[in-house]
């Protein structure tokens, strides 16, 4: 092979290899480009979601709507937070508002690493409970979402969940977070696990979907972060029974 | 080796990446979920994820624009626009490789149209590379 050869094939080779690494380094950077502070809390798209939306503790919605949608999710599993924020508000704006479906948020704390100090994901559930009994769970369960950070980074800080709980208009964000500290909390995240292992098994992954006529058993699973699509068929078929 | 064959293959894979891709992109704008087949049922995951987007451009998109410029460097004879080609043709492998590590260790799911196109990459890019030798050993003697 000559020496001219041999240049042309490295600056190919060593050109595609500068590109690939540019390439994956902004995927990963765009990626986690929207980790969180305390400071830079999220919320427009939040508030106009929820705006007239009625809720009492886990639910959302007109409780007389003909469709259940329990929801099954993690606050740090990033699945859940990916459907929170795309499909989620699409739901709500399609069949909540107009008081066909009502929402029940069934948390769960399942990706807290037993042998890790980091415990995101129970103590953004803890606030979401506690703010439940001020019938304000929605608005910090897709604030925490809409401001997720990096599953198992920590990134649910005693200033992160002022920052959120202070974010919610009309709550007691004081009480929220010292509600959220105490064992009133608890039967509501144990029953949601219960529930979620009852339907979709002791491995159960998340986020998780179940559908059906309000009042009667669920008929409907559904499980991952599937499309609107997959949502809009399974309430369209209950809502024609 | 004569550089046509190389050459016709290239412009061949890359029509075939671009048409996975193609699809792909048109589930995309159009919000309906790729079909999956072969016992692999992961495409809507893989679609709806948050690594299916870069720079706010879907990644389908993007593989679409990269096979027909592959495609378009066949058609020009010329040495560097060749050289090009095959860059963009490794850049292609490479990048692919990343998004199959995405499926298997980030996602957790499996696209079966992806997982073609990576084969396709794969294929593509060695042949790319017998393109250049063939085209350098010509330009060399």
């Amino acid at each position: 092979m000559s020496r001219d050869v041999l240049v042309r094939v490295l600056a190919v080779v060593g050109g595609a290899a500068v590109l690939v690494i540019a390439l994956v380094v902004a995927s990963l950077v765009g990626h986690h480009s929207t980790k969180p502070t305390a400071n830079n809390i999220q919320l427009d798209s939040v508030a106009e979601m929820l705006r007239g939306v009625p809720q009492h503790g886990i639910e959302l919605g007109n409780p007389k709507a003909k469709v259940t949608l329990t929801e099954v999710s993690d606050p740090q599993c990033p699945y859940c937070g990916d459907w929170a924020r795309t499909v989620f508000p699409v739901v709500v704006q399609n069949y909540v508002k107009p008081g066909k479906v009502r929402v029940e948020y069934k948390g769960v704390d399942i990706l807290d690493p037993p042998d890790s100090s980091a415990q995101d994901s129970s103590r953004l559930l803890r606030l979401a409970q506690a703010a439940g009994l001020q019938n304000k769970l929605w608005n910090v369960v897709e604030l925490e979402f809409e401001n997720q950070g990096t599953e198992g980074s920590g990134y649910a800080t005693d200033a992160f969940l002022r920052g959120i709980a202070q974010s919610v208009t009309g709550m007691n964000a004081d009480k929220a977070l010292s509600v959220a500290n105490t064992n009133a909390v608890v039967p509501l995240i144990d029953s949601a696990r219960v529930l979620a292992e009852a339907n979709f098994g002791k491995r159960f992954s998340t986020p998780s979907f179940l559908v059906g006529r309000t009042g009667s058993v669920p008929t409907v699973k559904i499980v991952g972060d599937q499309p609107f699509q997959s949502f809009a068929k399974a309430i369209d078929a209950q809502l024609k029974k | 080796m004569n550089e046509r064959y190389p050459r016709f293959l290239v412009a061949l894979l890359a029509l075939v990446g671009a048409g996975i891709a193609g699809y792909l992109t048109y589930t995309h704008y159009n919000g309906s979920p790729p079909v999956c087949g072969l016992g692999v049922h992961g495409c809507e995951t893989v679609q709806n994820s948050s690594y299916s987007k870069l720079f706010g451009i879907p990644v389908a998109l993007l593989g679409l624009l990269t096979y027909l410029s592959i495609f378009c460097s066949t058609l020009i004879r010329h040495p560097l626009v060749r050289q090009a080609g095959v860059m963009v043709a490794l850049v292609a492998v490479g990048f692919n490789a990343y998004l199959f590590y995405l499926q298997a260790e980030k996602i957790h799911a499996y696209c079966i149209w992806c997982i073609s196109n990576e084969i396709v990459s794969v294929f593509l890019a060695a042949t790319a590379i017998t393109w250049l030798f063939s085209r350098a050993k010509d330009t060399a003697t």
